[in-house]
């Protein structure tokens, strides 16, 4: 179970951690490290942990591409439409990790409930 | 046997399996449950010994660069400052890798740390040696990423690098990230681009090959030979490495869960392809080219749909990023289609579909300006689109007339082991049909367009993956083959080989493609106080340049004048280039010359060696020109009575 939601975890941490470093604006070295692991892994992990791939190579580099995916499109709409806004773009993509991390949580939840029926029926 | 049934074996004494290991009789072992098995102790303890080369070859490097002053490369480039050192540092890795792959129970990681540590070693000697961003096009587009971060959107019709804003995505995402990061400019980070994506790309690699093989010796070698021999440079900070990484990615997962379980029956292949023959030929090689060794991935209709969600998202990332990769994906998943290698059917017409769409709805523009009529003059011109990629070695200096010839040999050398190595496959009945459909398919864009002369870099790029993977094969065609010590030295002597052909193809510009501190001052300098319509006079464009305020200027480099021009210039530069900076149109004009500029004359010889110098000096003397900033590598002039921004 642990296991199952370190991952969600450590994305919404991230997610809540990236928005604060930029609306405080936030002066650090911490930040630009923060906000490219963020940008790189979190967009992409929320949603293909989510396929339960059973491969960690390969679901990192999924997610990885994933997320440049994802943050190229939504900076890509903002120039498009004209409302370019850094801010906005960020917690669109905070917004995106954090309901596939919810996601996460939820699909771990249902599965430990049906592992838990599965045993009391068994017992 | 699996690998189950065989960790299920009763144990051998450990005697017993340290000769089996010695005599190769033990087949590969994978990551996962034999890690725990007695095979997997020996394995790791032995593998401990494979960490020292890797030690020492850092600490040999790292030394190494001390001792290096990138001033001092001549027309060889950085491989005439590489001291012995750090050859031997190169050396020690290889005989390092070369043993590692050979023993067959060598663990994963440790060959991941041999090829991290090339990557490292190859990518950042320049990033660390230089301290500046290597490769003025890496500056062009620096100066993409500031336009949409002071403005917030891109102009389709804006007269220089319009290509750019035509297919932004990249520079949009950086726009973000720089913001986001709270850095100054994407030139932060910029530098070390080359190191991040090649690392990227070892991911998507790995991908890929493992739905090729399941022998660990032939994925590492084949990832090992992609970054010995990756030497065209599309790696630096571009939207093509971006996109790169995400072509290979949709291969890998087409590949890896889309394989197609059921080939068509002969009779529907024979109603697709009416005649008898044709049909019968397709048949027998696409039924030969179904994977033996790998078996598709099952999904559930959840996953497939997830799937084929992110491969439109990443082709979307690509589409509106590069104009020449999306078509590279169509060709590359289009033919696996085709040749039932992969059952997303509607994937290429769904990617197709995309690529027209951004073609005429989002780059109209650009479309209507550029590439339609070099599409048209292009289409069909294959010996002229190739012609146009190669540089004339008759007018260019001794040094890049080897580093030419150096890349060509180590390209046809790629090639020819390729060759070699898909008939070795080919006699071990392993037909490799996605491997090849993929090397071979890059090359249709050839007929296609020229790409301003460049389409014959990227297709070697686009096919270097497959083509490294078959020339891997030569030297471990099957699992059962490659055991004996030959090998492991072939291995080590192909990939000093290989290494000694990258240095030069490679690095061989790099005398033009560093840039100093001081050129980099006098750029700043000038994109700090140049008003908008501005005009600058430059000798080349291969200087830092264009990374801020870069829509302020138009630009004039000499050397794309006229030849007649340009001697007038050389013979009479203090009359022709005031009349020039005496223009009422610009707000301000300028001329540059800098130390990188002079590089790239007296490489190409597109003017007499020396010409720049003799131009400063001429201006310098002249009285009419003012110098308003100047350093060892670069001079700013303005006309004498314009230098009102003059620096004190």
């Amino acid at each position: 179970m642990m296991r199952s939601i370190g991952w969600p975890l450590v994305i919404i941490a991230s997610a809540l951690g990236a928005g604060l470093m930029m609306f405080s604006n936030t002066v650090s070295p911490l930040r630009p490290v923060l906000i490219f692991w963020f940008l790189l892994i979190c967009p992409g992990m929320a949603f293909l942990r989510l396929l339960r791939l059973q491969e960690r190579l390969t679901e990192l580099t999924l997610a990885i591409a994933l997320s440049l995916a994802l943050d190229t499109i939504v900076a890509e709409a903002m120039i498009s439409a004209r409302l370019w806004s850094p801010q906005a773009g960020l917690v669109t993509l905070i917004g995106l990790s954090i309901g596939g991390a919810v996601l996460q949580i939820i699909q771990a939840l249902e599965v430990a409930r049906q592992n838990f029926r599965r045993q009391r029926r068994r017992a | 046997m699996g690998p189950l049934e065989e960790s299920l074996r009763p144990a051998k004494s450990n005697i017993q399996r340290q000769k089996e290991l010695l005599q190769g009789a033990i087949r590969p072992i994978s990551i996962g449950i034999k890690q725990w098995s007695i095979e997997g102790r020996i394995t790791w303890s032995a593998a401990l010994g494979s960490l020292f080369p890797v030690v020492g070859a850092i600490l040999l490097w790292a030394a190494s660069l001390q001792s290096i002053d990138p001033r001092r490369m001549n027309d060889l480039g950085l491989v005439s400052v590489l001291p012995l050192s750090a050859h031997a540092a190169f050396l020690i890795l290889i005989i390092g890798f070369g043993l590692a792959i050979h023993q067959q129970q060598t663990p994963e990681p440790i060959l991941l740390l041999y090829v991290v540590t090339l990557i490292f070693m190859i990518h950042g000697t320049p990033t660390i040696l230089y301290g500046t961003l290597r490769y003025s096009w890496a500056w062009k587009h620096i100066g993409i990423v500031d336009y949409i971060q002071r403005y917030g959107s891109v102009d389709p019709g804006i007269s220089y690098m319009s290509v750019y804003h035509n297919w932004p995505g990249f520079f949009a995402l950086n726009a973000l990230v720089t913001e986001a990061a709270g850095v100054k400019s994407a030139l932060s980070y910029a530098a070390w681009a080359p190191v991040f994506f090649n690392l990227m790309d070892l991911a998507a690699l790995l991908l890929i090959f493992k739905t090729f093989t399941s022998d660990q010796r032939l994925i590492w070698l084949g990832v090992w030979f992609f970054y010995l021999t990756s030497w065209v440079g599309q790696d630096y900070f571009a939207p093509q490495a971006m996109n790169y990484f995400l072509h290979l990615v949709i291969i890998g997962i087409c590949l890896k869960w889309f394989s197609v379980t059921t080939i068509p029956s002969a009779t529907t292949i024979k109603r697709w392809l009416v005649f008898d023959r044709a049909a019968a030929l397709f048949d027998r090689v696409v039924r030969r080219g179904a994977p033996v060794e790998t078996p598709a991935a099952a999904l559930r209709p959840s996953q497939r749909a997830s799937l084929i969600t992110i491969i439109i998202l990443l082709f979307v990332a690509i589409a509106s990023s590069h104009q020449l990769t999306p078509q590279m994906t169509v060709i590359a998943i289009g033919l696996l289609v085709i040749f039932q290698r992969c059952s997303a059917r509607s994937l290429p017409i769904l990617m197709a579909v995309l690529t027209v769409t951004w073609f005429t709805y989002m780059a109209v523009i650009f479309l209507n300006g550029h590439i339609l009529e070099d599409i048209i003059e292009s289409f069909g011109r294959l010996t002229g689109n190739l012609n146009g990629n190669l540089i004339n070695l008759a007018q260019v200096s001794e040094g890049q007339r080897i580093v030419a010839l150096v890349g060509r040999g180590l390209t046809a050398s790629l090639w020819g082991l390729a060759v070699l190595g898909g008939i070795r496959r080919l006699r071990q009945g392993c037909w490799d049909l996605s491997v090849g459909l993929l090397a071979f398919g890059a090359f249709a864009m050839l007929a296609g367009n020229s790409y301003g002369g460049e389409i014959l870099f990227r297709v070697y790029l686009f096919s270097l993956p497959f083509m490294a993977f078959f020339a891997a094969s030569v030297l471990y065609p099957s699992p059962a083959s490659g055991a004996s010590w030959r090998t492991a030295v072939m291995t080590i002597a192909l990939s000093c080989a290989l290494l000694g052909g990258f240095f030069f193809a490679y690095y061989g510009k790099d005398r033009q493609y560093y840039f100093t501190k001081e050129e980099i001052d006098v750029a700043q300098y000038l994109s700090h106080i140049a008003p908008p319509n501005s005009l600058l006079i430059e000798g080349t464009n291969n200087y830092p340049s264009r990374f801020l305020n870069y829509e302020y200027f138009t630009y004039v480099p000499i050397v794309l004048e006229s030849k007649e021009t340009r001697e007038e210039i050389v013979d009479h530069p203090v009359e022709v280039l005031s009349r020039w900076l005496d223009n009422k149109r610009y707000a301000a004009t300028y001329l540059m010359i800098t130390r990188s500029q002079k590089i790239q004359i007296d490489t190409f010889q597109e003017m007499p060696p020396g010409s720049l110098d003799k131009i400063e000096q001429a201006l310098i003397q002249s009285g009419k020109f003012k110098v308003i900033y100047a350093t060892a590598d670069a001079t700013l002039f303005t006309l004498a009575d314009e230098a009102s921004g003059a620096k004190p």
